[in-house]
């Protein structure tokens, strides 16, 4: 994963060229009373996942919804693919775009299996067809087709439902997605099973997504980059570590907040703090597979220095100090 | 969709059932004698019943289906952008259309469609029409706003989104409308024979004019009983039409 990041700059480096899916070319949005956006110059290179993030009212939702002209811009050009947005049909452009939302909109008067097929029945797919990529798509995010094609959305759990909406707008097999907060109305469980699940599925389909939140360890946790928003405009686009690592203004700084060193640990793998097993076995461990964050949460429990580190049978084969923890948190700073 | 169908046979049977019931000329004579025994001829005998009860679902059928035919689309456009601005021009020319009394209509439209049920129709259109149009208003206005922003971002043009979204979702409501308007027109329509528009308000009539309370008698419980069933069988169809409702 990290190494996909440190590409990222020399693919971005040319403005529009052949990486780069979404560009925001000084976009501006305003109302009678306010601006929403104020001149946002921003790019997204091809089959990475950008976080738009910031605090309510920050015009990320706003900016998201230029993409598929849902929101008209009054200033500056929204290109996809390099092509102007404003100059495509309005209809094939959407069909074209994934597009999930917080309160998921699926269609009350249709089943499970009608609403994921949407897109590609309007995009004119025969019925075979269609059937079929929608009975995939609905196992790929985890709703067996057989007990839930015939359903109706009102029988769904929130996060049920929620990955119906992701099954919808990925039928059609869009190259781009946007997400407006798409986990934000689910219990927390089930929203971190289900952007572990999504991560998954990114790591295969390799999409363009747009991302919206205002939950910073959300973005910290999914994203190749985070776009951080303030009234309307981009405080600062990195990637997660530089952001938690180097905030660059004061604005940012305070955004992340205290909690800024903690969850940069949740982006540090466990794999370079192992050390070999000492005389002594410690008498708590985490898996091998976890983050940084998990091995110091588990320290914190358990009032240790150190940590075992067990493989995927469960034998504990390393450690990590509390040492090694800290300086991974406190490096680059 | 056909085994939803199936599920109407019940509604079908009950339609016969009451039809056959209206048939029974010898047997509503028997009951009216007992109940009315002084009156002479306690059933009205110019017109059978079966006769009477089928002008009278044709006119409301007729009254039913203009008020459908016209209200609804007067509804979806003043709902669309373009037509928004049209929205309180309809409101209060369908209660206006209310407020006007059915027999005053009746008389005014007398000199223009002269004798015969046309008056009628016309006069019950205009009375019904405000449950529709009043109905489809509020149907096609508090669709969720979510669902809809949905449709618009999956790429539904403004047509499908209308056919395919909209109007399935307002489907409830605008039954509800439709039924408290056809129920209406089918309870006034019995002013029908005042402009010599025929149906089960002859008897009511005639029975008031020479104080036959069997007459009267005999008309109302066979309104109330087709009231009763056009009521139930929408809301069987409002049933079968949604089955996405618990």
């Amino acid at each position: 994963m990290t190494g996909r990041l440190e590409q990222a700059p020399s693919e971005v480096a040319e403005p529009g060229g052949q990486f780069t899916a979404i560009r925001f070319e000084n976009v501006v949005k305003r109302y009678t009373d306010f601006e929403a956006l104020r001149g946002v110059n921003l790019e997204v290179s091809r089959g990475q996942l950008v976080t738009l993030l910031g605090p309510s009212g920050c015009g990320k939702t706003t900016l998201l919804r230029t993409v598929n002209r849902l929101i008209e811009p009054s200033q500056g050009t929204v290109y996809l693919n390099g092509q102007d947005v404003e100059k495509l049909d309005q209809v094939g452009l959407r069909r074209g775009i994934g597009y999930v939302i917080q309160s998921i909109g699926l269609f009350p008067h249709m089943t499970v299996l009608e609403n994921t097929l949407v897109v590609p029945r309007l995009l004119g797919w025969d019925r075979a067809k269609r059937g079929a990529r929608a009975r995939e798509m609905l196992a790929l995010v985890g709703l067996e087709p057989a007990t839930y094609a015939s359903r109706y959305p009102r029988e769904l759990s929130g996060g049920q439902a929620q990955r119906v909406g992701l099954a919808r707008a990925l039928c059609a097999d869009p190259p781009v997605l946007l997400m407006d907060e798409p986990f934000g109305a689910v219990d927390p469980p089930t929203r971190e099973r289900l952007q572990d699940e999504f991560l998954r599925l990114q790591g295969e389909l390799k999409k363009t997504v747009l991302f919206v939140t205002h939950d910073l360890e959300e973005a910290v946790k999914i994203s190749d980059r985070i776009c951080l928003m303030n009234i309307g405009q981009v405080e600062q686009y990195d990637t997660p570590a530089e952001l938690l690592g180097r905030p660059k203004t004061e604005f940012v700084r305070s955004f992340l907040g205290p909690s800024r060193t903690l969850l940069r640990l949740s982006r540090v793998p466990l794999d370079g703090l192992v050390e070999p097993l000492g005389v002594r076995v410690p008498p708590f461990s985490v898996a091998q597979t976890a983050m940084a964050r998990d091995a110091f949460s588990s320290l914190l429990a358990h009032g240790g220095r150190v940590v075992g580190v067990r493989d995927e049978r469960g034998k504990v084969v390393g450690m990590v100090r509390l040492e090694s923890l800290l300086q991974a948190a406190s490096e680059d700073e | 969709m056909q085994s939803a169908w199936g599920k109407l046979w019940l509604v079908g049977l009950l339609w016969a059932g009451l039809f056959g019931l209206f048939a029974q000329q010898a047997l509503w004579g028997h009951i009216l004698s007992a109940l009315f025994p002084s009156a002479q001829t306690p059933l009205f005998d110019r017109e059978t019943l079966l006769s009477l009860s089928l002008q009278h679902l044709g006119i409301t059928v007729a009254a039913g289906l203009l008020v459908i035919l016209i209200g609804l689309p007067l509804a979806i456009f003043a709902t669309r952008p373009l037509g928004a601005a049209f929205r309180p021009l309809l409101e209060s020319s369908v209660a206006i259309g209310q407020t006007f009394p059915p027999v005053a209509v009746l008389v005014l439209a007398l000199p223009i469609f002269g004798f015969g049920s046309t008056g009628a129709v016309l006069a019950l259109f205009l009375y019904g029409l405000l449950p529709v149009v009043r109905g489809g208003l509020e149907a096609f206005s508090a669709l969720p706003a979510d669902v809809l922003e949905a449709a618009s971002g999956m790429g539904y043009s403004p047509t499908q989104r209308l056919w395919r979204v909209e109007f399935p979702l307002a489907l409830p409501v605008l039954l509800a409308g439709i039924r408290a308007s056809l129920v209406l027109i089918l309870a006034t329509a019995t002013v029908a024979p005042l402009v010599g528009g025929g149906g089960l308000g002859t008897p009511i009539v005639a029975g008031l004019a020479v104080s036959n309370l069997g007459f009267v008698t005999e008309g109302a419980v066979s309104v109330a009983l087709l009231a009763l069933l056009t009521d139930w069988t929408l809301t069987r169809l409002e049933a079968v039409l949604t089955p996405w409702r618990s």
